[in-house]
C-alpha cells in the first residue's frame, strides 16, 4: 500500500470502531436515562464525548495521518463505559470526568503535536524526573485528600485536584527508557564479563532514582504506586538487560520487602490478611472487597444492566472498584470485554515496541509504558477479584480520577506517536 | 525480540487469570448471593409492591403504600384491629400470620416459569403480589376486639356450614402499623402482645371439657338424665376446691343438670366410665389433635398422657376435670361447638376465602372442598344444642343470652392453671342463622373471676355475627 492507502485505512478504521463505540455509549446512555427517569445528564455527556471523539478523529488525521488504528477509539470506548458509570454511580463526579476527558484530550493531542524525534523527552530525562519529584514533594508537604479523611495524594488548585503520583508513573518510564538505552549494553555485557553487578556508573543513578521514587510513595503510603514502579523498573530492567536473572533477584527483592513491609506497615498487613481471608471480617475490614465479589456474583453472566443492581454496597466503587459495578451490571460478557480492551491496548504498545527494535531509547518507552498500563491494570482487576492483595490503583480510563485519565491520555498519544512511521529515529543520537 | 515476546506473553497470560478469576466468581453465584451481608436480597424484597388482604366485603385490611421511600415499601394496616388473622410484615422482624402463610402470594413469587416472569426479570420490573380475601367479617372483628375490652384472651368465632372464620380477636394485641419502633418494647412486655392466643394460647381446658364428656356420654348410650350422686358437691382436685359454676337448685342432679351449672363433680368421675373411652372421645373431639384453618399456622400443647394409663384416681379426676395433663386452643374447643351446630360434623376451617394472581381482576376461591369430620349423630348434636340452649337461658350461660336477642346456646366453665392456679375463664357458644347453620364461638378469658364473664363476652361476640350474618352482605362501593 501507498501512503495516500495506509492513511486512508487508518482513518476509515478508526472512524469505523469510534462509530461503534459511540452506538455502544448511545445504547447505554439511553438504557441509563430510562433507568433513572433522566434522559438529558447521560445524553449530554454522551455529546461531550461525542464531541472529543470526533474533534480528536480530525486532528489526529492531520498531525498523524499513519498511527495506530486502535489506540484512540479504544481508549475512548474505555473512558466513555467509565463516563456512563461514574454517571450512574457518583453523578456529581461525572461531570468533573467529562472536563478531565476534555483536558486529557487537549493533552494528547499536544504530545501528537510536538516534534515526533522525541529527543526533547530523551535528553531531559533528569529534568522530567525531578520535576516529578518536586511535585511529590510538594505534594507531601501540601498535599490534600478531596474527600476530607485518607492518603493526601492530590494538589488542589481552584477545586480541581491532580495527583502527582500519577504524573511521576508516566515521568519514571520517560527517564528508566532513555537511561536503558544509554546503558543497557553495559548492564547486557556486565554478566559476559563475570561481574556480577554492572558498573555503578550504570546502575547508581537508575537504582538511585527508582530507591526516591519507591521511598516517596512509601512514605505517603500510596503502595498500589510502589508496586507499580518496581513492577515497571523490573521489567524494563529485563527487557533491556535481556538477562532473565534481574527478574529473579528482582522478584526475591520484592518478596523479602513484601515480608518486611507486611511487619512494618499496618496497612499491608491489613491489606494480606483481608486478601488470604476477607469472609472471616466480612462485615468489617473485609467487607469491600466481599461485597465486591458478590457484585461479580450477582452480574451473572450478561450483567443486571447499567442501573439495574447495586454496586452501590461496594464502597468507592466509582474508583478503585469501578470493575465490580462492570462485574454486576454488564456481567461476565461485559466485564471480558473490558478486559480485552486494557489487553489489546497493552499488546497494540508492545507490538509498537517490537517495531523499534533498532531504536533502544523508542523500543524501551513503548514496552514501559504498555508495562506501566498493563501492571495499573491488572493491580487493580486482580485485586478487586481476590487474585492479588488489594492495591489502591486507579483503572485505567475507565475510574473516576482526572489526573489518572490525564496521564493515561498522555500515554496513549506517546503510543500514537511511536506508532506513526513518519517518526524521525534523530531521538536516538543524545 | 526474545524479551518482547515474554513479557507480551506473561501480561497476556495475567490477562487471561483475570477473566478466568471473574468467570469463577460469576459461577459461584448461587453461594455468594445467598449470603446474608448481601444487601441485593434486602432491596430487591423492599421494591417489590406487596398485594393486599381484604375481608370478605372488601375492606382493605393490609396494602403498601405505593411510593418508594428509599428503605423499602411500607406497609400498612388501615384496620389494626385485623392483626391476629391478617399478622404483620416487617423487613426487619419477618411476618406473620395471613402475612406469613401466603407470603409468596402476596410477594409475587412464583415458581413456575411464565413469559410475565421473564418480561419482569429481563426488564427488572418490580414484582408485584397477588391479593388475598380473606373470610374474617371486619364488623364482627371489630365488636370481638372491643366485647374483649382490656381483658387478656381469646375469641374466635366461625360460621358453622362453612367453617369460615369470622373472626379472631386476641388481647393484648399490637399495633402492626407500628412494629419496627416498638418491637424491643413488645417482645418485653409480661402479657405478651405479640402471642396470637387464638392459634399459639395454650390453655388448661377446665370445665369446657364438660361439653366433651356430654356429649360422650351421649353417644356411648349413657343415660344423661339420672341422677349423678354428689354432682353438686365441689371436688377438691390437686388442692384446688372446683365447684359449680352458678348455685343448682336443691336436690339431686343428672348428668344434664350439672352441666347446666357446670358443677365439676359430677365429670370429675363418670360413673361407669372407663378412662379409656374418655381418652376416645378427646380424640374424637380434636382435643388432642392439630387444630387445622386453611391459611394459618397453628400450634398444639405436647400430648398428655392417655387417662388410661394413670393409675391414681386423683390424677384420673383431674384430668376428667380438665386440671391435668390435657392442655387445648381455643381452635381445639371449637371443633366440638361447630360440630353441634353442623349436624354432628366438624368443618374444615378456612380463613382466607379466594386469592387474586398479580395483575389479575378474578378472583379465585380457595376452596375446603366441603371437608368435615363426623364426630356426632346428628340426634346427639340436637340434643347437645338443646342442651346449650337451656344452659343459656336458664343455666351458666344465662349472661351470654342477656346480651342477644337471637336464640343462644351455650356453656361456660372455669379452669385453673399454673402453679397459683389462676382463674380462666371458658364460653362456648352458638346462635342458629335463618339461612341455615349457626355461628358458633369460643372465649377464654385469663383475668376474669367469674365464668359469667366470658359468657357475657360470648354473647356479644355471637350477637355481633349473628346480624352481620342473617342479612346479606354489603359490598365494598
Amino acid at each position: 500500500m501507498n501512503f495516500s492507502q495506509v492513511t486512508q485505512y487508518c482513518t476509515q478504521r478508526e472512524r469505523y470502531l469510534l462509530t461503534v463505540s459511540g452506538l455502544f455509549l448511545l445504547l447505554t446512555a439511553l438504557t441509563l436515562g430510562i433507568v433513572q427517569k433522566s434522559l438529558w445528564p447521560p445524553l449530554i455527556l454522551l455529546a461531550i464525548w461525542s464531541a472529543s471523539a470526533f474533534a480528536g478523529h480530525n486532528l489526529l488525521n492531520q498531525i498523524l495521518p499513519q498511527r495506530d488504528p486502535l489506540l484512540f477509539p479504544i481508549a475512548m470506548l474505555l473512558t466513555g463505559w467509565g463516563l456512563a458509570l461514574i454517571l450512574r454511580l457518583a453523578p456529581v463526579f461525572a461531570w468533573r470526568q467529562a472536563l478531565w476527558l476534555a483536558v486529557s484530550l487537549v493533552a494528547m493531542l499536544a504530545i501528537s503535536t510536538l516534534p515526533t524525534h522525541l529527543r526533547w523527552l530523551r535528553r531531559y530525562r533528569y529534568t522530567w524526573l525531578f520535576g516529578g519529584l518536586c511535585l511529590l514533594l510538594v505534594t507531601i508537604m501540601l498535599g490534600v485528600n478531596p474527600s476530607g479523611f485518607g492518603p493526601r495524594l492530590w494538589l488542589g488548585l481552584g477545586g480541581l485536584y491532580f495527583q502527582p503520583s500519577e504524573l511521576l508513573k508516566l515521568m519514571l518510564v520517560i527517564f528508566l527508557a532513555s537511561y536503558l538505552a544509554d546503558y543497557h549494553e553495559d548492564i547486557h555485557l556486565a554478566w559476559k564479563r563475570r561481574r556480577w553487578i554492572p558498573s555503578f556508573r550504570a546502575m547508581g543513578p537508575l537504582l538511585l532514582m527508582w530507591g526516591l521514587c519507591t521511598v516517596m510513595t512509601i512514605w505517603q503510603r500510596d503502595l498500589g504506586t510502589a508496586a507499580l514502579f518496581f513492577i515497571v523498573f523490573l521489567t524494563m530492567l529485563y527487557i533491556a538487560s535481556q538477562r532473565t536473572i534481574y527478574v529473579v533477584l528482582g522478584l526475591a527483592m520484592l518478596l523479602l520487602a513484601s515480608v518486611a513491609a507486611y511487619h512494618l506497615y499496618d496497612v499491608v498487613e491489613l491489606r494480606i490478611d483481608v486478601w488470604l481471608n476477607p469472609w472471616a471480617e466480612a462485615g468489617g475490614r473485609g467487607y469491600q472487597i466481599v461485597q465486591s465479589l458478590i457484585a461479580f456474583s450477582a452480574g451473572g453472566m450478561f450483567g443486571q444492566g447499567i442501573g439495574m443492581g447495586a454496586p452501590q454496597a461496594v464502597p468507592v466503587v466509582q474508583s478503585d472498584f469501578i470493575f465490580a459495578a462492570v462485574g454486576e451490571e454488564w456481567g461476565l460478557v461485559g466485564a471480558v470485554n473490558m478486559i480485552i480492551c486494557l489487553a489489546v491496548l497493552t499488546m497494540r504498545g508492545m507490538q509498537i515496541a517490537s517495531l523499534w527494535t533498532a531504536s533502544p531509547f523508542r523500543m524501551l518507552l513503548a514496552a514501559g509504558l504498555s508495562v506501566l498500563l498493563a501492571t495499573q491494570s491488572l493491580l487493580i482487576l486482580g485485586g478487586v477479584l481476590k487474585l492479588i492483595p488489594l492495591t489502591g490503583v486507579t483503572l485505567p480510563f475507565v475510574s473516576y480520577g482526572g489526573s489518572s485519565l490525564l496521564i493515561n491520555f498522555i500515554l496513549i498519544g506517546l503510543f500514537l506517536v511511536l506508532s506513526s512511521p513518519s517518526a524521525s529515529q534523530e531521538d536516538d543520537l543524545t | 525480540m526474545k524479551q518482547l515476546r515474554r513479557v507480551s506473553a506473561g501480561i497476556l497470560l495475567a490477562y487471561m487469570l483475570v477473566a478466568l478469576s471473574t468467570a469463577y466468581w460469576s459461577l459461584r453465584r448461587d453461594e455468594l448471593l445467598a449470603r446474608s451481608d448481601n444487601p441485593r436480597q434486602v432491596q430487591a424484597t423492599a421494591a417489590i409492591q406487596r398485594g393486599n388482604i381484604y375481608d370478605r366485603r372488601g375492606f382493605v385490611l393490609a396494602t403498601t403504600s405505593p411510593e418508594y421511600d428509599g428503605e423499602g415499601q411500607r406497609r400498612l394496616y388501615p384496620h389494626p384491629e385485623a392483626e391476629p388473622a391478617v399478622g404483620y410484615y416487617s423487613m426487619r422482624y419477618g411476618t406473620g400470620g395471613v402475612e406469613a402463610s401466603y407470603d409468596a402470594l402476596l410477594s409475587g413469587r412464583t415458581d413456575a416459569p411464565s413469559l410475565q416472569t421473564f418480561v419482569s426479570e429481563l426488564l427488572h420490573l418490580s414484582p408485584r403480589g397477588g391479593d388475598v380475601r380473606l373470610t374474617l367479617d371486619l364488623q364482627v372483628q371489630k365488636a370481638a376486639l372491643e366485647a374483649l375490652g382490656s381483658y387478656h384472651g381469646a375469641a374466635i368465632v366461625i360460621t358453622t356450614s362453612d367453617g369460615a372464620v369470622r373472626a379472631m380477636a386476641s388481647t393484648p394485641s399490637f399495633n402492626p402499623n407500628a412494629l419496627d419502633q416498638n418491637w424491643p418494647v413488645l417482645v418485653q412486655e409480661s402479657d405478651a402482645p405479640l402471642l396470637n392466643r387464638v392459634t399459639q394460647g395454650i390453655y388448661q381446658p377446665g370445665g369446657t371439657l364438660q361439653t366433651s364428656h356430654l356429649a360422650a356420654a351421649l353417644t356411648r348410650g349413657q343415660s344423661t338424665n339420672a341422677p349423678v350422686p354428689a354432682a353438686e358437691r365441689p371436688v377438691n382436685i390437686n388442692g384446688i376446691r372446683l365447684s359449680c359454676g352458678m348455685i343448682p337448685p336443691l336436690g339431686a342432679l343428672t348428668l344434664e343438670q350439672a352441666y347446666l351449672y357446670a358443677c365439676p363433680g359430677a365429670f370429675a368421675s363418670l360413673p361407669d366410665t372407663p378412662a379409656g373411652a374418655v381418652d376416645a372421645s378427646f380424640w374424637r373431639f380434636g382435643l388432642v389433635t392439630r387444630p387445622e384453618i386453611l391459611g394459618l399456622v397453628t400450634s398444639i400443647a405436647a400430648s398428655p398422657l392417655p387417662l388410661a394409663y394413670e393409675q391414681e384416681p386423683t390424677r384420673i379426676a383431674a384430668g376428667m376435670a380438665g386440671q391435668g395433663s390435657l392442655t387445648v386452643t381455643s381452635l381445639q374447643i371449637l371443633d366440638l361447638v361447630s360440630a353441634i351446630a353442623n349436624n354432628g360434623n366438624i368443618p374444615l376451617y378456612t380463613l382466607v376465602e379466594a386469592t387474586r394472581s398479580p395483575g389479575s381482576t378474578l378472583w379465585t376461591p380457595v376452596n375446603n372442598n366441603g371437608l368435615s369430620r363426623a364426630v356426632l349423630t346428628r340426634q346427639n348434636a340436637e340434643r347437645m344444642w338443646e342442651i346449650m340452649r337451656t344452659a343459656a337461658l336458664e343455666g351458666i350461660a344465662a349472661p351470654a343470652q342477656a346480651q342477644t336477642d337471637f336464640p343462644l346456646s351455650g356453656h361456660a366453665a372455669t379452669a385453673y392453671s399454673g402453679p397459683d392456679a389462676r382463674p380462666l375463664q371458658w364460653f362456648v357458644g352458638l346462635i342458629p342463622l335463618e339461612n341455615g347453620g349457626a355461628v358458633a364461638a369460643v372465649v377464654v378469658i385469663e383475668n376474669a373471676p367469674s365464668p359469667a364473664i366470658a359468657a357475657r363476652i360470648g354473647g356479644q361476640v355471637l350477637d355481633a355475627a349473628a346480624q352481620a350474618f342473617n342479612v346479606a352482605p354489603t359490598e365494598m362501593p
